[in-house]
């Protein structure tokens, strides 16, 4: 990482949780700071920021997911202990933090739910994708990207809210989705879809109109 | 029927993390081989990303979690690491796509392909007990599968030249969805043959003058 991003960016002493707008983003700059630092200097003390703000919620992901406690932290566990072993993997101009944290937990789930019959997958099977762009530009854009994502999220109605939560944590397909709450397959699929186009920018909330997609 | 943009619905549940290890091996081939499916699970993947930071930050842990967690590392403790890919000639290389590779235990070439007649050979994956069937199919230039229906859904990934099935073209890099309903016998172009990754869930049902002889076989 250049100088002049961290010399802009990092606010030490920023307090994380409930943080919003540019605090926000100075909020994931911290993270990806703590990120960056383990995997350049193994700093323990990042590391044990990093621990701090994450673990907990890292395990109420894996528990969500309709894991035991007792499961759920061995699935955090093991998650962070990837973390530290793959920080040099992470890049602030491809994911924001919590991104590379949740494809990280989500993989060691699976691996936990799946140790006897599933193939291993890892996250390293996409890194020979090459990216195009990158850069202080790209990485500004990245972070206000997920700043926007977070405010869009807030405003889902709770239905559509619903589907994609269940989708996400609670180890479940569309198709369980659908039979879970008893809605057809057809109104699940309608519902992610506004959703996802809704996250995307895609989608008039006053409407539920789609823009050009 | 051929459904109309199967892989969206796919893409979300192979971004969740949902996929039963037959299909997530297929959808992580796809979004090797596919730049807007890629994207679609960038995108996803960054929803994921927002919905954990809303999780609950006072969820509890084990008081000595961080001590574990960092004797663990010291310790070398490592979780299930994969086994070394083994090393492929370069027509693999340039057709099969990384996730794919891991089930491979060497070149295409070396591969215990069984022959299913007419110039079609099949080679079975193993991807545990899912519940699945996976395979790669290699049908010959110009020949065809016998017409056949599906107790289940057949997915396809076609990974290295083409198959023409009911005057539609699909193409490497292309991902298709067939249900129960559809009677289609694919032909493979005629320069190039096909090579597909094949997944079912349920066997095949041949249809035809050669489908007695050919059901017995598509079990598993």
């Amino acid at each position: 990482m250049s100088d002049h991003r961290r010399q802009n960016y990092t606010t030490p002493r920023h307090r994380f949780v409930g943080a919003r707008g540019r605090d926000g983003v100075n909020k994931v700059m911290l993270a990806a700071d703590w990120i960056e630092r383990v995997a350049a200097e193994r700093d323990k003390a990042a590391f044990a920021a990093l621990f701090r703000e994450f673990a907990p919620r890292l395990k109420s992901f894996s528990m969500r997911g309709g894991l035991p406690s007792e499961a759920a932290e061995e699935v955090m566990q093991e998650a962070m202990i990837s973390v530290w072993r793959k920080a040099h993997q992470f890049d602030r101009t491809k994911a924001s933090p919590s991104t590379w944290l949740f494809t990280i937990v989500r993989n060691k789930r699976l691996d936990y739910l799946r140790r006897e019959n599933r193939p291993k997958l890892q996250e390293d099977d996409f890194a020979h994708v090459e990216r195009t762009t990158s850069g202080a530009d790209q990485d500004v854009f990245a972070l206000q990207q997920n700043e926007t994502l977070r405010s869009r999220l807030k405003k889902l109605p709770a239905e559509q809210l619903e589907v994609i939560q269940k989708a996400f944590f609670e180890d479940k397909s569309h198709t369980e989705v659908a039979d879970d709450l008893g809605v057809p397959l057809g109104t699940i699929k309608s519902r992610i879809r506004l959703a996802l186009g809704r996250l995307r920018g895609m989608v008039d909330p006053e409407t539920d109109g789609f823009q050009g997609m | 029927m051929v459904e109309k943009n199967p892989a969206d619905m796919m893409l979300l549940d192979h971004a969740a993390g949902t996929l039963p290890p037959s299909l997530d091996v297929m959808m992580a081939s796809y979004v090797a081989l596919n730049q807007d499916a890629r994207a679609s699970v960038e995108a996803l993947t960054a929803v994921g990303g927002a919905l954990l930071e809303d999780e609950d930050a006072t969820t509890e842990i084990a008081s000595d979690a961080f001590d574990l967690v960092m004797s663990r590392i010291n310790d070398g403790d490592a979780p299930a690491e994969t086994q070394p890919l083994s090393p492929v000639d370069a027509h693999t290389q340039a057709v099969v796509p990384l996730p794919l590779r891991r089930l491979l235990p060497g070149s295409l070439d070396s591969l215990k392909w069984k022959s299913r007649g007419g110039g079609v050979r099949e080679y079975h994956l193993d991807t545990g007990s899912d519940g699945l069937k996976a395979s790669l199919l290699w049908i010959a230039p110009g020949r065809s599968v016998p017409q056949h229906t599906h107790r289940g859904r057949e997915y396809t990934l076609v990974l290295e030249g083409a198959y023409t099935d009911q005057k539609e073209t699909v193409a490497a890099g292309d991902f298709v969805v067939n249900d129960s309903t559809d009677a289609h016998s694919p032909v493979a172009d005629s320069a190039l043959g096909c090579l597909c990754f094949a997944v079912t869930d349920a066997p095949l049902k041949f249809h035809g003058p050669l489908g007695w002889i050919l059901n017995p076989f598509m079990r598993y």
